[in-house]
């Protein structure tokens, strides 16, 4: 069972004096049970507006969402007890300091106090705790965001760009956190654009573009599926070899010195097409897309994918 | 890194919610400020009323009769220079004669009549109350906006209505309790006053207490005084609610009361505005049997005829108010049931 479905979720902002914008325009957003899931999509692609809809923050216009088996907005409050989660910039009362922030959260949901200690001190807050949240730094907002997210202990952790303002060593302790909750059986939907870390830490990924879903699975299969069709190949003679290769019909260009064959399957029919120009290539390679790039692709709008 | 495990799922019941509002609201420093100026002013205000004020009565008891026969006198000049049928009585008040003869009655009485004053003791903190009632509870609403803090706690507790609704009570209960602190304080004072510069004695007062009522009177006023504070911080939530901003708000309430009620009363007296107010409406829910307000004018063929007064009472009033409430309140909730936050 998915621990959040969202299905052909529709949203669309009326703007004065313009045509309405649809933010969501039948996204569909599937999260199995345990790992971390990247939600990945240029600004302005709906990551957040979906993110709200499923914590019933905005009301969608259309679609079916479901979280933790049960139906979301109407039965939001049975799974918010197990649902944490930080929406961009974290919204806390700036005269308050971070601790009595945290403690009237944790006091309404009767948890207890040492939870908040926890937390605060999870995120490496403690010492700051007793500051107003109106003197914290950007990426302290942040830390406190995240501590508040696991306050509730929470099975399921939607994060929007948890990382934002984070010092280095502070994104690598997120990115350790994530990975280890992820590990331990907690869900956890990132979304983010950092996307060294989401290919680090996600198990799967999804990724959209202008409302709408433009490829989702694993990380793994979604850059298998992006490096199809690309061979690089190491040749002493580059300039004979190109022309000689566009005789034979390839898609062969020269790229930061090598040459790049498009659109074949299998590196076999290269080399039997450079030998038989007495061409012989000392190494034939794949080409591997990591995820920006696979990223920048498929978000592409004039690009091939679409 | 790593966390402790929690024994119990967070729940969530409007009990603690409840409790967790009252601390933030006594921990907003705004509030703690206008609490203080709150008691601070009627300990301020009641300390220059009891210095005014005198133990000693100012005339004997002879020149008291002497003023009243002088009074009398012009009085009856007064009638016979009125034609009988424009209702002499009416414009020259009533006889002296006919009155209690009593140095209050000529403005000779420095002293505190505890039976005068204490009622005005509790209409003007009251008053007072509501206006930092009014304040605290368009505060509340509005920096909740302003920080977006509503829509953090929307993610412990999903259920809008149910959240404003233990938010709006807690409001109710903190600016409740500051009143009712108020009322007591400004009575103390007063009793203080009476004991030390003033008297007790029953035959002063401006409203119609039954005069061995006095505790009853005043609890009572205390009690529908508590009622307008709790009306004047919801109008101000609801407010802050629609608007979604403290400054808006207040300016929202500015602008009526120095404006718009002015402007209505002076340009609709006629049609009958009046008794619709809110300052006339608020004033006659205190006032123990509530206030003569004008009703319409009537104006004869012959420029007779004048004012219809009614009263407006205590009930009344308090339904006027309630309707307003309503009117602000309906509209507050249901849009922050259904708006999209954060
Ligand atoms: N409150 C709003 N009113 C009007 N339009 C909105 C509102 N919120 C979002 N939008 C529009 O909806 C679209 C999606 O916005 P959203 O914030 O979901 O994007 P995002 O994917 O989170 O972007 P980013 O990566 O910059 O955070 C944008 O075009 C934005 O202009
Ligand atoms: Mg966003």
């Amino acid at each position: 069972m998915p621990i959040i479905e969202a299905r052909r979720v529709r949203k669309t902002y009326r703007r004065r004096g313009k045509a309405p914008k649809a933010a969501l325009d039948g996204l569909d957003l599937v999260v199995e049970e345990g790992g971390v899931h990247g939600f990945l999509g240029p600004n302005g692609s709906g990551k957040t507006t979906m993110l709200r809809c499923l914590l019933g923050l905005a009301r969608p216009d259309d679609g079916e969402m479901h979280m933790l088996g049960r139906p979301v907005p109407d039965e939001l409050p049975s799974v918010i007890g197990d649902t944490g989660a930080l929406l961009e910039s974290p919204a806390f009362f700036p005269p308050f300091t971070g601790r009595l922030n945290l403690q009237l959260l944790a006091q309404s949901s009767q948890i207890p106090p040492a939870q908040v200690e926890a937390v605060l001190d999870l995120v490496q807050l403690s010492d700051a705790a007793d500051e107003r949240v109106k003197g914290y730094s950007l990426g302290m907002r942040q830390r406190l965001g995240i501590a508040a997210a696991l306050l509730k202990q929470p099975s399921v952790l939607i994060l929007d760009e948890p990382s934002n303002g984070l010092d280095p060593a502070g994104m690598r302790e997120v990115r350790h956190l994530l990975r280890a909750l992820g590990d331990s059986g907690v869900t956890v939907l990132l979304s983010s654009h950092l996307l060294g870390e989401v290919q680090q830490i996600c198990d799967t990924v999804t990724i959209v573009n202008h409302g709408r879903v433009v490829t989702t699975g694993a990380v793994a299969d979604v850059l298998r599926s992006r490096s199809s069709g690309a061979i690089a190949v190491g040749v002493s003679d580059v300039q004979r070899s190109l022309s000689v290769l566009g005789e034979a019909g390839f898609t062969a260009a020269l790229q930061e010195g090598r040459i790049i064959v498009d659109g074949v399957a299998d590196g076999a029919v290269i080399a039997e097409a450079l030998a038989a120009h007495q061409l012989y290539p000392s190494w034939l390679m794949p080409v591997q897309v990591d995820l920006e790039q696979a990223f920048l692709e498929l978000t592409d709008d004039e690009g091939s994918t679409s | 890194m790593s966390l402790p495990t929690l024994d119990a799922r967070p729940t969530h019941k409007a009990l603690p919610l409840l409790r967790s509002e009252l601390s933030r609201i006594t921990h907003r420093r705004l509030f703690r400020v206008l609490a203080l100026l709150l008691l601070g002013g009627i300990a301020f205000v009641s300390t220059i009323v009891f210095f005014v004020h005198s133990p000693e009565t100012g005339w004997s008891d002879e020149r008291v009769l002497q003023e009243q026969a002088t009074a009398q006198a012009s009085w009856e000049a007064c009638v016979a220079s009125i034609p009988s049928d424009k209702e002499p009585e009416r414009r020259c008040g009533q006889a002296p004669a006919e009155q209690p003869p009593n140095r209050f009655n000529y403005g000779a009485d420095d002293r505190y009549h505890a039976y005068q004053i204490l009622p005005i003791v509790i209409l003007g903190v009251c008053i007072a109350a509501s206006a930092i009632a009014f304040i605290m509870g368009a505060s509340a609403g509005g920096a909740e906006w302003s920080s977006r803090s509503m829509t953090l706690q929307l993610l412990f507790e999903p259920r809008r209505l149910r959240l404003l609704i233990v938010k709006w009570v807690g409001l109710s209960i903190t600016t409740g309790l500051l009143a009712a602190g108020a009322i007591l304080l400004g009575l103390a004072f007063g009793a203080v006053t009476a004991s030390l510069r003033g008297t007790w004695d029953p035959s002063y007062s401006e409203f119609e207490i039954v005069h061995d009522e006095l505790g009853q009177t005043l609890l009572y006023m205390g009690l529908r005084g508590l009622v307008l504070v709790v009306i004047a911080c919801t109008i101000g939530y609801a407010i802050a609610m629609l608007v979604r901003n403290t400054g808006a708000s207040l300016g929202v309430a500015f602008v009526y009361f120095v404006f718009v009620e002015n402007v209505v009363r002076f340009a609709l007296l006629r049609y009958g505005a009046q008794p619709f107010l809110l300052a006339e409406n608020s004033v006659a829910l205190l006032v123990p049997g509530g206030i003569p307000v004008i009703e319409r004018i009537e104006v004869g063929q012959d420029l007779s005829g004048g004012e219809v007064t009614m009263q407006l009472t205590n009930l009344r009033a308090f339904l006027t108010l309630l309707g307003y409430t309503a009117l602000l309140a309906v509209p507050a909730g249901w849009s922050f049931s259904r708006r999209d936050v954060g």
